[in-house]
């Protein structure tokens, strides 16, 4: 996560920071995304992100700075497709 | 009233002449049914009206009270909050002001962009209190120097006294974005992958 903008988010200020799989190019956060693996499908309409993990902010970030993070995630079996979007 | 001129009007009678005095004072040079009257001293005062016509003695008088009352410019405000030039001002945002006697004013608030001229409409107008609080929801744009003023107001009187002219600073906002994720290009199902991000 980096913070280009001019502001600097204050010390005592917290966020999530969330990674999505998608089938779709553009994800459609206008519905709530699955947050079961099992539940998601790739002939769900309308077609929702499905949110495979979340991670609090690390630190605070002054204009500028930035930090790294990573999750790990198990691909669900039931989906067989070669076109998702992260 | 405030001091000041007003004009009074009884219903006409045709052809009747009217006579116009202050009880205690003068008589007025109007000799229709309606007169002006410039009130300059603070007090109560009896607006006495007759009429007469050229066949009869002349009316019951009517009478009206006036009171005029005390008016006083009032004092700039003082002690203005935020300073002048607080800058990271986050909303929302009160401003405060201190009046500097205790006679009751109301207050107009004025804020502007420093940039654009000063608007003529008050942002808040007839206020009773010493501070006002800019909502988050205010339409003003962060890392944007602002000025502000308060006008105080005399009662029902139109006197006025424009405050000073103070600056303030909406704090610059972070912008918070992610770059550099990396992750497999290719995986199967059932595969556990690393998706690291920036």
């Amino acid at each position: 996560m980096s913070n280009p903008g001019p502001g600097n988010t204050t010390t005592n200020q917290s966020w999530t920071d969330g990674v999505f799989l998608t089938f779709d190019t553009i994800p459609n956060f206008s519905i709530t995304p699955q947050t079961d693996p099992a539940a998601w499908g790739q002939l769900d309409y309308p077609s929702r992100p499905l949110l495979i993990g979340t991670r609090p902010n690390v630190s605070a970030l002054n204009s500028g700075q930035q930090y790294s993070n990573s999750i790990n995630f198990t691909l669900p079996v039931s989906i067989a497709c070669h076109c998702m979007h992260m | 009233m405030c001091p000041g001129t007003a004009t009074y009007t009884i219903n006409n009678i045709p052809g009747a002449t009217y006579f116009w005095r202050i009880a205690g004072g003068s008589t007025l040079a109007s000799t229709t049914n309606s007169a002006n009257v410039t009130w300059t001293t603070p007090g109560t005062y009896s607006l006495l009206v007759s009429a007469s016509g050229s066949c009869g003695a002349a009316s019951a008088i009517d009478t009206l009270v006036v009171t005029v009352i005390n008016s006083i410019q009032p004092d700039s405000v003082q002690s203005m909050l935020r300073p002048n030039g607080a800058i990271n001002q986050q909303l929302p945002l009160t401003l405060s002001w201190m009046p500097a006697s205790q006679t009751f004013y109301t207050f107009d608030l004025y804020v502007w962009r420093a940039d654009l001229a000063q608007p003529g409409t008050p942002y808040a107008a007839n206020l009773t209190t010493v501070n006002y609080t800019l909502p988050v929801n205010s339409g003003l744009s962060t890392n944007q120097p602002y000025k502000w003023m308060v006008v105080s107001h005399n009662g029902s009187c139109t006197q006025i006294n424009t405050g000073p002219i103070q600056q303030f600073t909406l704090i610059p906002l972070p912008d918070l974005v992610v770059q550099n994720v990396q992750a497999p290009t290719t995986a199967f199902s059932g595969q556990t992958i690393t998706i690291n991000g920036q």
